[in-house]
C-alpha cells in the first residue's frame, strides 16, 4: 500500500466512516506509522540505547557509573524505548466545536485526534489521561498505562457530545489540580479565546514542567469563508447573529483571523508551548507526526 | 395623451419591487458559524458591482412596470407631439359632395380626378384630408396625413361612393371649424361638387368658410345635364280614390316616360307621359339674389317652379281599409336611376257610415242622411238601420256611426256600440225625445233632465276644436227646447247655451271617440237642420271622427322616423332589402329612424305592423347649377375672410391629426422587459443560493 493511498485511508472523511472510535484510532496510527517506517529520519524503538560524554550541565543520575569504574569516564546512557511519557489529552466539546461546514466537524475530528493520540500513547506505554471541558470540566480520567484501559479511555472519548460555551481561561487554571506530575499535555481546541489571557493560564501549567502542546482544530470555511453574499451569521454558542457582508469575511475577517492565529503563536511560544493549526478536512498524520517529534524532543 | 389615463395610477405598482428590494438587502439567508469574535456587522459594505447588479434588476422591474402600465393606459403619439414641421405648410381639405347628384352620368369619376389633381399639386410639408360630406354630416374619412402619403389617401379615395343623400352647402361650411379640428395650420378647403343649386341654405351667410381658410371650389357639374324624375305622388284632394303622380325633368328635347304604379308590389297600371323640352338650366337663368345675409327668394323653390312637369292620374283606385304600400316608377330611367322611383304608403280607411234611428221615416234622419252623403271628403256611403236591427250584423266595418236618439237604444244596443266605440269606433250622437233621466251605458255617468220648453241661444264655443274651426254661425241657431245635462269629468263641453248648458258634448270611451248633441235634429227643438252650417258641421264632425281620411305619405332619406317603438314593448324594423335595422340591444329603444335607403321599412311593434315610406330627397334631382354671380359671390365671401393680411399661423400642425396609438409597442417593450427580467433574476437567484465557490 502506497504512502499515499494511506493518506487517504487517513482522510477525516475516511475515518468518519469507520464503526467505532477505537477502530478509528488504531486505523489511523498503524497507518501512519506504516508510512513512518520508510523514513530514514525517525525510527520507533523500545531497544535503542547510545551513551555520549557527559557534559556540563547534564543531569549527574544519567551518568553510567559502572563505565566509570572501568573507564574513569563519565558517559550518560540513554534509553529511548524506557522513557514513558505521560501525556494528557485536553479535548475541548464547547459548542463552537461542534461546527461543521458540511464535513467531519471540529468535534468529531478532535475525538478522531485524541483517539489515535491514546492509542499511539498506549503503544508505547505511555500512561494517557483525559479531560473534557467545554465551560468547565465536564469529565476527567486520570493518566494511566493499565492494561484495558486504552478501551475504556476511547469508549470515553467516543461518548463525548458538544456541550456550551467555552471558558479556556478558567479550565486552564483548573487543570494545575488534575496534573501533579509532569508529562506531555496535548489541547484539542479551536481556540476562540484572548491570546494573552490563554497565555496566562497556560502559564502555570508550563512553570510545573508540562509540554504543552495546542492543537487548534478549524473548519475549512472558518480559514476561508466563501459567501458571496451578505448572510446573517449566528453564533453557535451565543446565538447572536450578525449580517456580514461577503466583503468583509474575504478582507477584514481574514486579517483578524490571521491577526489572532499569529498572537497564539505567539503567545504558545512565549510559555514554551507549541501550537499547531489544523483544518478539519486535513489528514491525521500532520498532527501525529508533530507530536511524535514533540515527544522525541522532549525525550 | 392617453386613451386610458386612468390606468396611470398603476404606477403605485412601482412601490412594490423597490419595498420588495429592500426587504431582501435586510433579509439576508441566515447561516451557523463557530463564533462571531471576528466579526462584526457590514451590511453596508457593499461593492459597486453588486449595488450595480442590484440596481440593473431593480431598474428592469421598474421600467417593466411603466411599460405594463402605459400599455394598458393606451399612449397616443398626436401630429402634435411630431416636431419639425414647416412654417409654410398648408392643410388641404379635400371635401367630396357625396351627394345623390354626384351619381349623375360621370360626376363622381371628374370628382375623383380633381381629387387626384389636387393630390399631385401638394407641396411637400403639405398636409391633406379627406372628407365627405352629405346628408347631415360631413366625414373626415381620412385624417390629417403627409402629402408623402398621398398612396395612402389615393386608396382611401377609390373606396368612396357617392350616397342617396342631399348635401347642404351652408351646413357643412358651418360646421368646418369642427371637423378641420384646432389648432390647425392654414387651410386650404377644396370643395369638389356639382355645385347644386337645390344644395345651397336659405341663408347665404352660411356658406361662409371658417377664419385663414381659403376655399376652392372645385365644379365637376354639367350644365348641360338632363334628369326626368318624380316629385311626388298623393291622393288628390277632392277623390281619395285617385293618386296624381308629378314628374318633372329637365331635357334639351321632349322626354316621353312611361309611369308605371305598383301597389303592395304588384303592377296596377301605367301611363304614359311627356315632358316639354328646353327646360335644362343655365347657370345664368335664375334670379341673382341681392344683400349678403339671405340669398332672397328660395333657389330651389325658383328652380323648381323652372322646371317642367307633367302629372299623371291614377283614378278609381279600389283599395281596401288599410295600408298599402305604392311605388311609382320611371320607365325607361335615365342618368340617375335613383329618383326614377317614388315610395308612398297609403292608408285607406272603409269610407262607410251607419245611421240609427227609432224611424226611418223620421225628419232627423233625412236630415242626416242627406248631410253625410253630399260629403266629398270624405265620401262615405250611408246605411240607415232601425235600432231593433243593430244586433244583426257587425259594426266594425263602419268608421262612422250616427245615433238619431241615444234614449231609443236598449241596454244590450247601448252596450254594443259603446264596445265599438271602445274599440276605436267613431259616432255623433243627439239627446232625442225619448232619452230619459239615466241614459244607459253609452253616456254613463250623465244627469239628464227634463225638456225645458224656453228659447235658448248658443253662448260659449271651443272654436280651437277642429269640428268647429269655422263655427260662427251657431249664434244664430234658434233653440225652442234644451235640457240641461250633467256630464262626466272626462267630458268635453264644445258648444254651450248662454246658460252654461252643454249643447255639444266630446266624450272618449277606450279608443273610440264620440260627440253628442244635447238636442236632436228636429223642427220642433231648433231649426240647426235647415241652417246652412249643419252639412258644413256634419262634414267636419265626420271628418274629425272619421279620422281615417286617404293619405299618401312618405319621407326622405337621412330625416328622422319617429318608429313608435317603446322600451316596453320592444319590437324591430326591417329595411328595404328585408335585413334587420336594429340590434339586439336596440330593440327596446329605437324610438327613432333615419333611414340611409329608398324604399319601405317595415315597422313590427306591439301594434302591428307599419310601413313607412322613404324617398330621395327631390331636390337633389334638380341638377340646376349654382348661378355663376352665386358663385362668384361666394368665393369674394372666403377672400374677405382670408385676405392677404392674414399671416400664416405659426408652426402648428395640424392636431386634428388621428393620434397613433403606442399601446402594442409599449407592450412589445414590456415584454423584453419582463424577458430580461427573468433572465437577470435566474442568474441571481442561482447566486442567493449561497453555494460554495
Amino acid at each position: 500500500m502506497s504512502a499515499t493511498a494511506l493518506n487517504r485511508l487517513l482522510a477525516p472523511t475516511t475515518l468518519a466512516g469507520l464503526a467505532n472510535l477505537e477502530l478509528v484510532a488504531r486505523t489511523a496510527v498503524e497507518g501512519f506509522l506504516t508510512g513512518l517506517h520508510r523514513s530514514p529520519h525517525y525510527g520507533f524503538s523500545q531497544e535503542f540505547k547510545e551513551y555520549r560524554a557527559y557534559v556540563e550541565g547534564d543531569d549527574p543520575r544519567f551518568v553510567d557509573w559502572n563505565v566509570y569504574a572501568r573507564t574513569e569516564r563519565t558517559y550518560i546512557r540513554r534509553y529511548e524505548g524506557e522513557t514513558n511519557t505521560r501525556l494528557m489529552i485536553l479535548l475541548d466539546a464547547s459548542a463552537s466545536m461542534d461546527y461543521s461546514s458540511g464535513g467531519v466537524s471540529k468535534l468529531q475530528y478532535g475525538k478522531f485526534l485524541a483517539a489515535a493520540l491514546a492509542y499511539l500513547a498506549a503503544r508505547q506505554h505511555d500512561p494517557v489521561g483525559l479531560i473534557v471541558f467545554d465551560e468547565q470540566i465536564r469529565q476527567f480520567r486520570p493518566a494511566t498505562s493499565r492494561a484495558g484501559s486504552l478501551q475504556s479511555m476511547i469508549h470515553t472519548i467516543d461518548g463525548v457530545t458538544a456541550g456550551r460555551g467555552t471558558n479556556l481561561e478558567d479550565c486552564f487554571r483548573s487543570f494545575g489540580e488534575h496534573l501533579k506530575r509532569r508529562g506531555l499535555v496535548a489541547v484539542i481546541s479551536d481556540l476562540y479565546c484572548d491570546p494573552t489571557a490563554m497565555s496566562k493560564a497556560v502559564q502555570p501549567l508550563a512553570y510545573h514542567g508540562h509540554d504543552i502542546m495546542l492543537f487548534q482544530l478549524l473548519d475549512p470555511r472558518e480559514l476561508k469563508p466563501d459567501w458571496r453574499e451578505s448572510v446573517l451569521l449566528e453564533d453557535v454558542e451565543t446565538h447572536k447573529t450578525l449580517n456580514v457582508a461577503p466583503e468583509y469575511l474575504a478582507g477584514e475577517y481574514r486579517d483578524r483571523l490571521d491577526s489572532h492565529l499569529a498572537s497564539l503563536r505567539k503567545a504558545a511560544a512565549d510559555v514554551g508551548a507549541h501550537q499547531l493549526l489544523i483544518p478539519t478536512d486535513e489528514p491525521l498524520d500532520r498532527a501525529l507526526r508533530r507530536y511524535l517529534l514533540f515527544r522525541e524532543g522532549r525525550s | 395623451m392617453f386613451l386610458a389615463p386612468l390606468f396611470l395610477v398603476g404606477l403605485l405598482a412601482i412601490g412594490v419591487p423597490i419595498w420588495l428590494h429592500r426587504v431582501a438587502r435586510a433579509n439576508p439567508t441566515q447561516h451557523p458559524f463557530a463564533s462571531l469574535m471576528f466579526l462584526e456587522a457590514s451590511e453596508t459594505q457593499r461593492t459597486a458591482k453588486r449595488t450595480l447588479r442590484y440596481w440593473l434588476l431593480l431598474a428592469l422591474r421598474i421600467l417593466f412596470l411603466i411599460a405594463l402600465v402605459l400599455a394598458f393606459a393606451g399612449p397616443l403619439l398626436t401630429e402634435r407631439a411630431i416636431p419639425g414641421s414647416n412654417a409654410n405648410a398648408r392643410l388641404h381639405a379635400i371635401v367630396l359632395d357625396t351627394s345623390l347628384s354626384m351619381q349623375h352620368g360621370d360626376r363622381w369619376k371628374r370628382a375623383l380626378d380633381e381629387a387626384d389633381a389636387v393630390l399631385k399639386s401638394l407641396g411637400s410639408a403639405d398636409r391633406v384630408l379627406i372628407a365627405t360630406a352629405e346628408g347631415r354630416r360631413v366625414a373626415v374619412v381620412e385624417s390629417s396625413t403627409p402629402a408623402s402619403a398621398a398612396g395612402t389617401v389615393r386608396g382611401t379615395l377609390r373606396a368612396l361612393k357617392p350616397g342617396i343623400e342631399r348635401l347642404d352647402y351652408g351646413l357643412a361650411m358651418s360646421t368646418a371649424d369642427n371637423w378641420l379640428g384646432s389648432p390647425r395650420p392654414p387651410v386650404v378647403l377644396h370643395l369638389i361638387s356639382d355645385l347644386q343649386q337645390s344644395a345651397a341654405p336659405l341663408r347665404f351667410a352660411d356658406l361662409e368658410p371658417p377664419a385663414q381658410t381659403q376655399l376652392v371650389l372645385h365644379d365637376v357639374g354639367n350644365a348641360a345635364a338632363e334628369n326626368v324624375f318624380i316629385q311626388g305622388a298623393q291622393l288628390t284632394t277632392v277623390d281619395t280614390r285617385s293618386l296624381e303622380v308629378t314628374v318633372r325633368g329637365m331635357a334639351a328635347k321632349p322626354q316621353q316616360r312611361q309611369v308605371v304604379l305598383a301597389i303592395d308590389g304588384k303592377e296596377y297600371g301605367r301611363r304614359g307621359i311627356e315632358l316639354p323640352a328646353g327646360s335644362v338650366a343655365s347657370p345664368d337663368s335664375t334670379v341673382e339674389t341681392e344683400g349678403g345675409g339671405d340669398p332672397g327668394p328660395d333657389l330651389g323653390t325658383q328652380a323648381a317652379a323652372a322646371t317642367p312637369s307633367a302629372k299623371v292620374l291614377f283614378s278609381d283606385l279600389k283599395l281596401s281599409a288599410g295600408s298599402h304600400r305604392i311605388e311609382v316608377s320611371l320607365e325607361p330611367t335615365d342618368a340617375l336611376p335613383q329618383d326614377d322611383h317614388f315610395y308612398a304608403v297609403l292608408e285607406h280607411a272603409d269610407p262607410k257610415a251607419l245611421l240609427i234611428a227609432p224611424d226611418p221615416r223620421a225628419d232627423d234622419v233625412s236630415y242626416f242622411a242627406s248631410a253625410i252623403g253630399s260629403l266629398a271628403a270624405p265620401t262615405l256611403n250611408v246605411e240607415e238601420r232601425t235600432t231593433d236591427a243593430i244586433g244583426t250584423g257587425a259594426l266594425t266595418g263602419f268608421s262612422l256611426m250616427v245615433v238619431a236618439d241615444v234614449g231609443a237604444l236598449s241596454d244590450i244596443q247601448a252596450k254594443r256600440i259603446k264596445e265599438y266605440v271602445a274599440a276605436g269606433g267613431s259616432v255623433l250622437a243627439t239627446l232625442g225625445t225619448r232619452t230619459s233621466i239615466e241614459p244607459g251605458a253609452l253616456l254613463e255617468g250623465w244627469r239628464i233632465s227634463e225638456p225645458q220648453q224656453t228659447v235658448a241661444a248658443v253662448g260659449e264655443i271651443a272654436t280651437t276644436h277642429p269640428v268647429l274651426r269655422d263655427a260662427g254661425d251657431w249664434h244664430s241657431v234658434r233653440f225652442f227646447r234644451h235640457r240641461a245635462v250633467q256630464v262626466g269629468d272626462g267630458d268635453k263641453k264644445l258648444i254651450e247655451y248662454e246658460d252654461g248648458t252643454p249643447l255639444l258634448i266630446e266624450r272618449t270611451i277606450g279608443a273610440g271617440h264620440m260627440l253628442v248633441l244635447t238636442a236632436p235634429v228636429e223642427r220642433e227643438w231648433n231649426d240647426l237642420a235647415i241652417h246652412p252650417l249643419f252639412v258644413r258641421f256634419i262634414a267636419e264632425a265626420a271628418r274629425y271622427l272619421v279620422r281615417g281620411d286617404a293619405s299618401a305619405a312618405s319621407t326622405t332619406v337621412g330625416s328622422v322616423v319617429l318608429t313608435g317603438l317603446t322600451a316596453a314593448g320592444g319590437g324591430q324594423i326591417f329595411d328595404p332589402r328585408g335585413e334587420r335595422v336594429l340590434g339586439l340591444a336596440q330593440t327596446a329603444a329605437a324610438d327613432r329612424l333615419i333611414p340611409d335607403q329608398t324604399g319601405f321599412y317595415e315597422i313590427r311593434g306591439n301594434d302591428g305592423v307599419r310601413w313607412v315610406a322613404v324617398n330621395v330627397d327631390a331636390r337633389e334631382s334638380d341638377l340646376t347649377p349654382l348661378p355663376a354671380s352665386f358663385v362668384q359671390r361666394w368665393r369674394a365671401m372666403q377672400v374677405r375672410n382670408s385676405g392677404p393680411n392674414v399671416a400664416p399661423v405659426a408652426a402648428v400642425t395640424a392636431a386634428d391629426a388621428k393620434p397613433r396609438s403606442l399601446g402594442p409597442a409599449v407592450l412589445w417593450l414590456a415584454a423584453v422587459l419582463l424577458l430580461a427580467e427573468l433572465l437577470l433574476a435566474n442568474r441571481y437567484l442561482a447566486i442567493r443560493r449561497e453555494t460554495p465557490k
